[in-house]
C-alpha cells in the first residue's frame, strides 16, 4: 500500500520534471521527428535513375535499338557519349556512376544469331551501387537479347529457363521501406538511454538524489518509479514515430498497433534499463553521458542489421549482434511494417529482447544506490 | 539516541580517513552541533548515521538500530536535509512538500493538517504554487527544511543549513529547529560557522577527521576566561603592524583585527590593568568573553606566527590612490536587476569587504570588476584602466582568487605557475624571480612537481594566493577566499593578504563569515542588488546601538540593517 | 603582437599538456579510434552472404537438381532447404527462416530438355531487407541466366556457351566494402576525436573553475580560443595519422593520392570541426550539455555525408543542404585520394568549399565565446 503510494509519488514526480524541463521534451518528441526526416530523406541505397554513359562504337540500328531499351528503363539516367575516352573521363568525374560500352562488331554478332558483347564499366568506390547497376544491366542486356535471338529464331542461344521474380512485402525493393522502420529501433535506443541517463545526472547534481534515498524509499521503488515515465514518453515517441513513417513517408504499415506497441514497450523497456543501469554504475556522470551516447547510436546503426547485413559480417562481429536488443527489434519492426504481424517471428523475437531486458532490469535494480 | 562506537570512514584514493576512530553519544531532547571546517568529516559523519554510507570500521547506531544494516528502520524516523539543496527545484513548494509527505509515509488524512502548520511556520504560505527554483536562498532552506520536518521526526539530520544564508533568515532556521526538539528528538546541525556553534547545546568539533572536542560549548571555553582580551583604540595605519608583532610574541596565542581594536588570546590568566609584561606597550586594554573560535585555535596549538612584510609600505606610490572604483555598476539579466547602481572605491593598501548572503548581488558585483561580466551601465576601473575601454589593460593588473579552486588540476604546481607568469607576460628572467619567490615563500617547494589537484586544501590554497599574485597586481581581489578552511589555514591566509595591504595592493574580499568581516579596513553591504552600507566596521556597529544591545556585533549590525532595507522596501 | 603570440603559444601548451596529462584523455585519443576502426572494418558490409534459399520443386526430372546444384556458390549462399508445398515455402519467407524461395514448375525437366517455350521459374525475394533482396536477386538471375544459355547450347548441338557481358569495377575491382568504406571511417572517426578534444575543453573549465582565472587574465578570448582550436587540432590531427597508418599498413589498403594533400585536407577539416566543438563548448555551462550538443550534431552530419549511402541518392534540397556539412567533403577527398586517385582539380573543388565552412565556423565559435561573457 504504501509502496505504492511512494512508487506513484516519484512517477508523478518525475512526470511533472519532464514536462517543466523542455530539453527532456526535446529529447523525447523533436529529436525523434529530426532524426527521422534525416534517415527517411538522408539515406537511401535505391537505384533508381541511375546516371549511366553509353558509348556506342557501332552505330547500326540494333546497338541503337539497345541504347533505347536502357534509355527506356526506369532505373537508369542515360547519356550518350561519343568516345570511350569521354565516357572513361565521367566515370572518373563521378558524372556517371557506370558506362556501357557497345563494340563495334555488335549488330553483326546479334544479326547472325550470336550473343553482342557488351562492355560494362562501374564505379567500384560505390561498392552497393556497382553491384546493383551492373545486375540490372546484365538483366536488360539478357532480356533485350533473348528477345532479338528469338525473334531471329537463334533459340539455340536463348535461355532455357526464364526466372519471374517477385519480391514480397516491397514489391518495387524500395530500400526507404526497410530503412525507416528500421531507423525507429536507433531512434528509440537513443531517446531511451539519453532521457534516463539525462534524469538520473541531474539528480546527482541538485542533491535531491541524496535526499530521496534518505526516505524510505526501496531500491525497486526508486528505480521502477524513474523508468516508468520515461517509458511511457518513449511510447508516445514510438507512436509519432510510427504515424510519421505511415504519413509522411508513405511506409505501408500491414500489421496491427498492437503488435506494434508490444514490441516497442519490450524494446523500451531494456533501453531505458540500460540508461539505468550506465548512470547508476557511473557516478560521473559525464562518464554516463558518453558511455550513454557512444553505445546507443553507432553500435546500432552499425551492427542491427539496418543497413549492413548481419549474415555477412565475421562471426565474432555477428555473436556480439545478439546482445543488442536493436538487432530483434529490427526484425519486429520491418515485419510489421511490411508483412503485418507474423506473431511466430514476432514473438521469437520479444523472446529474445525479454531475456536481454531481463538480465539488465535486474542489474539495473542491483545497482540502483540506496547508498552514496 | 545516537551512537559512535570507534567509526572509521576511508574513502578509496584518500591517505587520509574522513573521519578517525570517533567514538561519541548525540542525546534527545537538545540540538547538537557538528562544527569544523570544510574536509573535517561533518557530512560523512551524516551520511554514516543516515545509513547512506556505510563505516570502514566501527558501528553507528541509531536508537538501537545499526545504521549500516537496519538502514530503513532509521530512515523511517529521520528528517534529513542534504548540504546541497535538496528540493526540486522545478517542482512548486506545495508539490515538494506534497512529494516528501509520500515517500515519508506521512498518513493523507494529516497532510493538509501538517502543511498548514509548516507554510505557517515557514512562511512560505503566499509562495505554495511559486517554483522551489524562484525561491531566495533563506526560503530555499525554510523549504528543505519544512520537507525534512514533514513527519515530526524523532532524528533531525540537517547537514549546514545555515551556510550562505543571510543572518536573518539563519536566526529564523535556528529558531524552527529549536521549536522542534521535544524530549525524544536528536537533532544534529551541522556548520562550519563557529559562532553558530556557541549556540548549541552540545558540540562535536572535528578536524580533519579526528574529534577535538565533545560537550557544551562553554566546556571549550571554560578555562580560558581571563586570557581573551581587546586592545581598544588601534589607529587604522598601525593596525595591521600591530597585530603581526603582537601575534609573534611568544605569550600570545592569538591575535586578530576586530574593528578598531585587536583582540588576543594570552596563554597564561592576564591582569589587564597592570600588563606586568608590558605586551601591549601601554594601549588600552580589557578583558572580553571568549568564544568557540578562541577554543579551537587553541586546540589546534595557536595561531601561526607571522613574518614580517619584506617591502617598505610606500613602495607603491601614493596611498591616495583609488586603485579600485566601481562606479555605477548595474547588471541585469532580462527583467532581473541583479546589481543596481553600486559604487565603491578602494584605496591603496586598503581591506575592502563585500558582505551580503548568496544571492544577493554580491558576486555579481564582483564578477563585473573584475572583467568577467560586462556591466549592463556603469564601469569599473582598475590601476585607472577602464573595463569596458581597456579590459585587457586592467585584467594585467589585478589578481584574482575564485572560491573554488581554479587552477588547472592536472597540472604540476611548476606548470601552473610558469603558464600565469607567462600569460601575465613576465619576462623569462621575471619569470624565474616570481617563480622561485612563489615556491619559497608558500612552501610549495615540495609540491613543486605534484600535480596541483592532489594537493591538501591548505596547500591549494597557497598556490591560489601565489598563482594571483605572480605579476605582483595593484590590486586583489579575493571571492570567498577562507570558505571552509580551518581557523588556523585563515589566519596563516590573513597573515599573506594583510602583507600585501601593507605593500599597498588594494584588496576586495567578498565573505559571509561576520568575523572575517572585522580583519577590513572598510565594507560595503550588499542586499537585493543594492549596497545598503558602507562604512568600517566600528561605524557600522555603532549605527547599530540600541538600548537592548549595547555593544552590537557585526552581524547584529547587519540584521538590523536588512531589516531597516527590507522595511524601506515595504514601504 | 609578440606578446599576443606568447599567449597563445603558451596556452597552446598548457592544452597539451593538459590533455596528454590525463589518463582518461589519453586513452580517448587512442583506444577508441583503433578499437572502433577494427571492429567496423569487419562489420561494415553491404554484401550479400550465407543465405538460406528455400525450394518448392515440383519437378520430378534430373533437371532440376541440376539446375539446383548451381546455387552452391559459397559464400554467398549457404544452403538450400527443400519445403513440400507454396505455402510452406511462404511461411518459411515470411518468418525469415529463408531469405529467398525458388519455385520450380513440374515441367522444369520437360521444357528444359525441350525446343519449346523456356521453363517458368519463381523466386520470391524477403523486401523486407529491400537492399540484400536486390542483391540477390541479381545473382540468382545471372545463375539462372547462364544455366539457361547452356542448357540450350547443350540441346542446340553443343558448341560454345557464349559469354555475357564483360564487366569491370573501377577502383575497387572487387567490389570489397572494406576497401570502400575505410577512408570513410578515418574521416567518422577523426571527427568524433576533434569534437572528443574541443567539446569539453571550455565546459570543464568552467566545471572545475579554472575558466574564471583564465578569464581574469590578460588573454583576450580571441587568443583563448586560438590556444584551445590550435592544440585540439593537433591533438586530433595526430589521432587521425595513427588511424590512417593502421588503414594502409594494417589493413593494406594503400594511399593513391598524395600524402600531403590528405594533410592538408585533415588539417583544414578538424579546424572547421574543432571550431563547431569549441561552439558547443562555449554554448553550454557543463561537460553534461557539452555531451549533449556533440549528440545532436553527429548523427545528421553522418547521415547527411555520404558515408553510409550516397548523396545523389538524397531529394535535391537535403542535397544541397549538405553543402554546409564539412564531413561529406573531407568524405569525399579521403575517398577521392584512397580510392580514386583523384585529381588536384577534384580535391581543390571540395577544399574550397571545406576552407568556406571552416572560417564561417572558426568565427562562429570566437564570436559565440565572446558573447558567452556577457
Amino acid at each position: 500500500m504504501r509502496t505504492w503510494e511512494r512508487l506513484w509519488a516519484i512517477v508523478w514526480k518525475e512526470w511533472l520534471q519532464v514536462f517543466r524541463d523542455p530539453s527532456a521534451l526535446l529529447i523525447a518528441f523533436v529529436f525523434p521527428a529530426v532524426m527521422l526526416f534525416l534517415f527517411g530523406y538522408g539515406l537511401s541505397l535505391d537505384a533508381a535513375n541511375v546516371r549511366i554513359g553509353v558509348v556506342l562504337e557501332d552505330d547500326a540500328p540494333l546497338a541503337r535499338s539497345f541504347y533505347h531499351s536502357l534509355n527506356a528503363s526506369r532505373y537508369f539516367d542515360v547519356t550518350y557519349y561519343s568516345s570511350r575516352l569521354e565516357a572513361e573521363r565521367a566515370l572518373r568525374d563521378e558524372e556517371t556512376r557506370a558506362a556501357v560500352v557497345v563494340p563495334n562488331d555488335f549488330s553483326n554478332r546479334v544479326a547472325h544469331g550470336e550473343m553482342g558483347a557488351i562492355q560494362i564499366l562501374t564505379d567500384g568506390a560505390e561498392t552497393n551501387l556497382a553491384l546493383i547497376v551492373e545486375n540490372y544491366l546484365r538483366a536488360a542486356f539478357a532480356k533485350w537479347t533473348s528477345l532479338q535471338l528469338r525473334e531471329r529464331g537463334a533459340a539455340g542461344l536463348s535461355s532455357k529457363v526464364e526466372l519471374e521474380t517477385k519480391t514480397v512485402y516491397n514489391a518495387a525493393q524500395i530500400t526507404r521501406y526497410s530503412l525507416i522502420p528500421g531507423s525507429i529501433a536507433i531512434i528509440l535506443a537513443m531517446i531511451g538511454a539519453l532521457l534516463t541517463c539525462l534524469v538520473v545526472a541531474r539528480e546527482w547534481e541538485r542533491g535531491t538524489m541524496e535526499a530521496t534515498m534518505a526516505t524510505s524509499v526501496g531500491k525497486v521503488e526508486m528505480f521502477v518509479g524513474k523508468m516508468v515515465p520515461y517509458f511511457l514518453l518513449g511510447i508516445a515517441a514510438a507512436l509519432g514515430a510510427a504515424a510519421l513513417s505511415r504519413f509522411l513517408f508513405d511506409v505501408p504499415f500491414h500489421g496491427s498497433a498492437a503488435a506494434y506497441l508490444l514490441t516497442s514497450g519490450v524494446f523500451l523497456l531494456v533501453a531505458t534499463s540500460q540508461g539505468v543501469l550506465i548512470s547508476s554504475t557511473c557516478r560521473d556522470q559525464s562518464v554516463a553521458a558518453q558511455i550513454a551516447v557512444v553505445s546507443s547510436f553507432l553500435p546500432n546503426f552499425l551492427l542491427s542489421g539496418i543497413i549492413f547485413e548481419i549474415d555477412a559480417m565475421p562471426k565474432i562481429v555477428q555473436g556480439i549482434t545478439y546482445i543488442f536488443p536493436a538487432r530483434y527489434y529490427v526484425v519486429c519492426l520491418q515485419t510489421i511494417f511490411m508483412a503485418g504481424d507474423v506473431w511466430p517471428l514476432l514473438l521469437n523475437q520479444i523472446g529474445c529482447m525479454s531475456i536481454i531486458g531481463a538480465v539488465v532490469f535486474v542489474a539495473a535494480v542491483i545497482k540502483t544506490p540506496t547508498r552514496l | 539516541m545516537i551512537v559512535f562506537e570507534n567509526v572509521t570512514k576511508l574513502f578509496p584514493n584518500s591517505a587520509r580517513p574522513a573521519l578517525d576512530s570517533i567514538s561519541a553519544t548525540l542525546r534527545p531532547g537538545r540540538i547538537t552541533g557538528l562544527v569544523g571546517p570544510d574536509g573535517a568529516g561533518k557530512t560523512t559523519a551524516l551520511r554514516l548515521i543516515a545509513g547512506l554510507l556505510t563505516p570502514t570500521s566501527g558501528r553507528v547506531a541509531a536508537f538501537g538500530y545499526d545504521a549500516a544494516k537496519e538502514t530503513k528502520r532509521i530512515r523511517d524516523v529521520m528528517g534529513y536535509m542534504p548540504q546541497k539543496f535538496g528540493l526540486y527545484e522545478d517542482l512548486t513548494v506545495m508539490e515538494n512538500l506534497n512529494l516528501y509527505a509520500k515517500l515519508r509515509n506521512l498518513p493523507r488524512g494529516q497532510r493538509k493538517a501538517r502543511f498548514d502548520e509548516l507554510l505557517e511556520f515557514t512562511n512560505l504560505t503566499r509562495f505554495t504554487n511559486r517554483l522551489a527554483r524562484r525561491l531566495s536562498g533563506g526560503m530555499k532552506q525554510k523549504l528543505g527544511l519544512a520537507c525534512a520536518l514533514i513527519t515530526t521526526p524523532r532524528l533531525l539530520v540537517l547537514d549546514e543549513p545555515g551556510v550562505g544564508v543571510d543572518p536573518l533568515s539563519r536566526r529564523e532556521l535556528w529558531r524552527m529547529v529549536n521549536e522542534q526538539v521535544t524530549d525524544e528528538t536528536v537533532v544534529i546541525w551541522s556548520t562550519a560557522y563557529l559562532d553558530e556553534a556557541e549556540l548549541c547545546d552540545e558540540t562535536l568539533l572535528l578536524n580533519e577527521g579526528r574529534l577535538l572536542f565533545a560537550g557544551a560549548p562553554k566546556e571549550l571555553t571554560r578555562d580560558m576566561t581571563g586570557r581573551v582580551a581587546r586592545v581598544l583604540d588601534v589607529a587604522p595605519a598601525q593596525r595591521r603592524a600591530a597585530v603581526g608583532a603582537l601575534s609573534r610574541k611568544e605569550e600570545i596565542v592569538d591575535a586578530t583585527i576586530q574593528g578598531s581594536s585587536i583582540r588576543v588570546t594570552l596563554r597564561r590568566a592576564f591582569d589587564p590593568v597592570h600588563d606586568p609584561q608590558n605586551l601591549f606597550g601601554g594601549r588600552k586594554v580589557e578583558l572580553t568573553v571568549p568564544r568557540f573560535e578562541d577554543g579551537f585555535i587553541e586546540r589546534l596549538g595557536g595561531a601561526p606566527k607571522d613574518e614580517p612584510p619584506e617591502v617598505a609600505p610606500s613602495a607603491r606610490g601614493d596611498s591616495q590612490d583609488y586603485v579600485v572604483v566601481a562606479d555605477g555598476l548595474t547588471k541585469r539579466f532580462g527583467d532581473f536587476t541583479a546589481a543596481s547602481d553600486v559604487s565603491f572605491r578602494i584605496q591603496r593598501g586598503e581591506i575592502f569587504g563585500l558582505l551580503g548572503p548568496n544571492g544577493a548581488g554580491k558576486s555579481t558585483t564582483f564578477k563585473m570588476l573584475c572583467g568577467l561580466l560586462r556591466p549592463t551601465s556603469g564601469d569599473g576601473y582598475v590601476g585607472g584602466a577602464s573595463l569596458r575601454k581597456s579590459p585587457g589593460a586592467a585584467r594585467s593588473r589585478l589578481g584574482y582568487m575564485a572560491q573554488k579552486f581554479s587552477l588547472y588540476a592536472d597540472l604540476t604546481v611548476r606548470q601552473n605557475l610558469v603558464f600565469y607568469s607567462d600569460l601575465y607576460g613576465l619576462s623569462a628572467s621575471a619569470r624565474k624571480t616570481a617563480i622561485d619567490r612563489a615556491l619559497d615563500e608558500y612552501g610549495l617547494r615540495p609540491f613543486e612537481r605534484s600535480k596541483a589537484g592532489s594537493l591538501p586544501l591548505g596547500y591549494k590554497q597557497r598556490l591560489a594566493l601565489a598563482t594571483a599574485t605572480v605579476h605582483e597586481p595593484d590590486a586583489l581581489f579575493l571571492d570567498e577566499p577562507t570558505s571552509g578552511v580551518d581557523p588556523i589555514a585563515r589566519r596563516e591566509f590573513w597573515n599573506r593578504v594583510n602583507r600585501f595591504a601593507a605593500q599597498g595592493v588594494a584588496v576586495l574580499v567578498t565573505t559571509h563569515f561576520m568575523d572575517e568581516a572585522e580583519y577590513c579596513d572598510r565594507l560595503a553591504l550588499i542586499l537585493d542588488g543594492h549596497k545598503i552600507a558602507e562604512g568600517t566596521p566600528d561605524e557600522l556597529k555603532a549605527s547599530s546601538v540600541t538600548p537592548e544591545t549595547p555593544d552590537p556585533t557585526l552581524e547584529d549590525a547587519f540584521i538590523r540593517l536588512i531589516k531597516q532595507s527590507r522595511k524601506g522596501a515595504a514601504l | 603582437m609578440f606578446a599576443s603570440f606568447r599567449r597563445v603559444r603558451r596556452l597552446f601548451l598548457k592544452e597539451l599538456a593538459i590533455n596528454l596529462g590525463m589518463p582518461k584523455m589519453r586513452a580517448v585519443l587512442i583506444f577508441p579510434p583503433i578499437v572502433q576502426l577494427v571492429m567496423f572494418a569487419y562489420a561494415v558490409s553491404l554484401e550479400v552472404t550465407n543465405v538460406r534459399l528455400g525450394v518448392f520443386n515440383m519437378d520430378a526430372g534430373a533437371e532440376s537438381s541440376t539446375f539446383l546444384q548451381s546455387f552452391c556458390v559459397k559464400p554467398v549462399f549457404k544452403e538450400t532447404v527443400g519445403y513440400r508445398s507454396a505455402q510452406e515455402l511462404k511461411d518459411a519467407l515470411e518468418r525469415r527462416e529463408i531469405f529467398a524461395g525458388l519455385v520450380i514448375p513440374n515441367d522444369f525437366s520437360a521444357r528444359v530438355l525441350g525446343s519449346g517455350e523456356p521453363a517458368k521459374v519463381q523466386l520470391l525475394l524477403d523486401g523486407r531487407r529491400a537492399n540484400a533482396s536486390a542483391i540477390l536477386g541479381g545473382y540468382v538471375a545471372q545463375i539462372t541466366q547462364s544455366y539457361g544459355i547452356k542448357a540450350a547450347v547443350q540441346s542446340a548441338d553443343g558448341g560454345s556457351v557464349p559469354t555475357g557481358p564483360i564487366a569491370r569495377r573501377w577502383f575497387n575491382p572487387n567490389l570489397l566494402s572494406r576497401t570502400a568504406f575505410m577512408p570513410g571511417l578515418i574521416c567518422l572517426l577523426t571527427t568524433t576525436v576533434g569534437l572528443m578534444v574541443s567539446s569539453f575543453s571550455i565546459s570543464r573549465e568552467r566545471e572545475m573553475g579554472s575558466f574564471e582565472q583564465l578569464l581574469v587574465s590578460p588573454a583576450s578570448p580571441s587568443e583563448i580560443v586560438l590556444g584551445k582550436m590550435a592544440s585540439a587540432v593537433f591533438l586530433a590531427t595526430c589521432s587521425a595519422l595513427l588511424t590512417t597508418a593502421i588503414v594502409i599498413f594494417g589493413f593494406k589498403i594503400p594511399l593513391q593520392g598524395s600524402f600531403a594533400l590528405m594533410l592538408g585536407s585533415l588539417i583544414l577539416y578538424l579546424t572547421s570541426i574543432v571550431s563547431i566543438g569549441l561552439m558547443i563548448s562555449s554554448a553550454s555551462t557543463t561537460q553534461q550539455q557539452s555531451m549533449l550538443g556533440v549528440f545532436l550534431f553527429m548523427p545528421p552530419a553522418i547521415i547527411l555525408s555520404g558515408f553510409a549511402s550516397p548523396i545523389d541518392n538524397m531529394p535535391h534540397w537535403l542535397s544541397a543542404a549538405t553543402v554546409v556539412n564539412p564531413v561529406r567533403w573531407e568524405m569525399a577527398i579521403m575517398r577521392g585520394l584512397f580510392l580514386r586517385d583523384a585529381s588536384l582539380e577534384k580535391i581543390a573543388l571540395c577544399l574550397i568549399p571545406l576552407a568556406a565552412v571552416a572560417a564561417v565556423s572558426l568565427s562562429a565559435a570566437g564570436y559565440m565565446f565572446r558573447r558567452r561573457m556577457e
